[in-house]
């Protein structure tokens, strides 16, 4: 059984840190994210059927 | 971004286009001030552990109705005919990408309590291994900021997130997100930057709208308010004990944590120097308010051409919670000579505090020591 958890532990361990950027003519990507009130969850994804403007921005 | 939000009214209104936003910042609370005072009235999303990727802020990007990137940072003149009015074909494109969340930090946007330790663990755990990974060692620094903010976090989370900004920061200069937030906890710049200097004129506005300001949790620290330092050599102050005639804190009443902040220019270093205040819980001991307020003395430093401080009397004011048991934190910066590697720095508080309800209280003096190494 421990044997056989070995592999697996290696892949979690290895994982770089994942990123993303924005690029023009692509879809915007799967990422869910939080509301700053904590009420609900939004993945980029599923913004679509209306255009849209998306602002990355920070209040300072 | 507010000035977005007033050209594309017209087009809200009539349901044409839709906004959303995503703030690269530390605390959500504040995001929360800025939109309830700017009355920004469409989903805003929390990216504390910069998930999206971005190096810099603003960014604006225009999608079109199938969700597809068009423009990034579209000029306001050409948005209308160029994107607004244009009908895109729903064209075969590369499916979205999926950006994977760790476990880890989907539990700490989610502020889930149960599960801080073992997030924080988690992220710790992957900024230790080698090679160093910089995106790991900015989101540990996030991680281990987000549990100081949180009921009794201590000043070492803090300082490790300092750390970790730090060594993120410099793996890639770059990265104006990551520096920014090593900026924000201080100490404060030459030419101060402006994140929080807003806050009290939102509250006042807001208050005079008849509506009650978002709470904020985290203090805000005189960097974040953009205070321009102002140090003097010391000297002319007046030692509050001077002659030890209050007594010591033998029994540890109280327990002093601190953090420091060096600057990022590395020129005359300069040191934030944040002090947590901690009243013993095991021994239910709580600060006396009514009595009089906390005194923190910043004294004597084991370096031969000294510091500078602002100002080396404190006093603290009581707990905006009003709980009396609740930890009391000082901001303040120092500045150290040229070429200076660090020391120590000792001070000592003075404080009135109680054991229990109906039990004794106490004024008591607690000396503590800080060490201030130059990175």
């Amino acid at each position: 059984m421990i044997r056989c958890l070995f592999p697996l532990m290696a892949l979690t361990i290895t994982a770089p840190a994942q990123t993303y950027s924005w690029k023009v003519g692509e879809p915007l990507p799967d990422l869910r994210l939080p509301t700053i009130d904590g009420t609900r969850t939004v993945s980029l994804s599923e913004l679509r059927g209306k255009k849209l403007l998306l602002f990355e921005f920070a209040s300072w | 971004m507010p000035g977005w939000h007033a050209f594309t009214k017209e087009w809200r209104e009539k349901g044409d286009l839709a906004l959303v936003g995503i703030v690269q910042e530390q605390h959500p609370d504040r995001a929360r001030l800025f939109a309830q005072w700017q009355g920004l009235d469409f989903p805003i999303l929390w990216d504390p552990f910069n998930l999206t990727g971005s190096k810099v802020v603003p960014i604006t990007l225009a999608v079109d109705e199938h969700g597809i990137v068009r423009a990034v940072n579209p000029e306001r003149e050409k948005f209308e005919d160029e994107f607004l009015r244009v009908v895109f074909p729903p064209t075969a494109h590369s499916a979205a990408a999926r950006v994977e969340i760790p476990g880890a930090i989907a539990d700490l946007m989610a502020h889930d309590p149960a599960q801080l330790d073992a997030a924080v663990a988690a992220l710790e755990s992957a900024a230790s291994r080698t090679p160093i990974d910089s995106i790991a060692l900015f989101r540990a620094g996030v991680a281990r900021r987000l549990r100081y903010d949180a009921d009794g976090g201590n000043a070492a989370d803090f300082q490790g997130s300092l750390d970790h900004w730090r060594g993120a920061w410099s793996l890639d200069p770059e990265q104006y997100i990551w520096r920014r937030r090593t900026q924000q906890y201080g100490p404060r710049m030459d030419k101060p930057y402006p994140f929080y200097d807003w806050v009290a004129e939102a509250q006042a506005q807001i208050t005079a709208r008849g509506e009650t300001p978002v709470a904020l949790g985290a203090q805000l620290t005189p960097s974040e308010l953009a205070e321009k330092g102002r140090f003097v050599p010391g000297g002319d102050e007046e030692e509050p004990d001077a002659l030890k005639k209050v007594p010591l804190d033998t029994e540890g009443w109280l327990a002093i944590e601190s953090a420091t902040a060096f600057d990022t220019s590395g020129q005359t270093p300069v040191a934030s120097l944040h002090l947590v205040l901690r009243p013993n819980a095991k021994l239910d001991v709580h600060f006396d308010d009514e009595a009089g307020p906390v005194v923190v003395w910043l004294g004597s430093v084991d370096q031969p051409d000294g510091f500078e401080f602002e100002a080396r009397h404190h006093q603290l004011r009581p707990a905006k919670t009003g709980r009396a048991a609740e930890e009391r934190r000082l901001a303040v910066d120092t500045r150290l000579r040229a070429g200076s590697r660090g020391g120590k720095l000792r001070g000592y508080v003075l404080f009135y505090g109680c054991q229990g309800v109906e039990g004794t209280c106490r004024y008591l003096r607690h000396d503590f020591e800080v060490e201030l190494r130059v990175p």
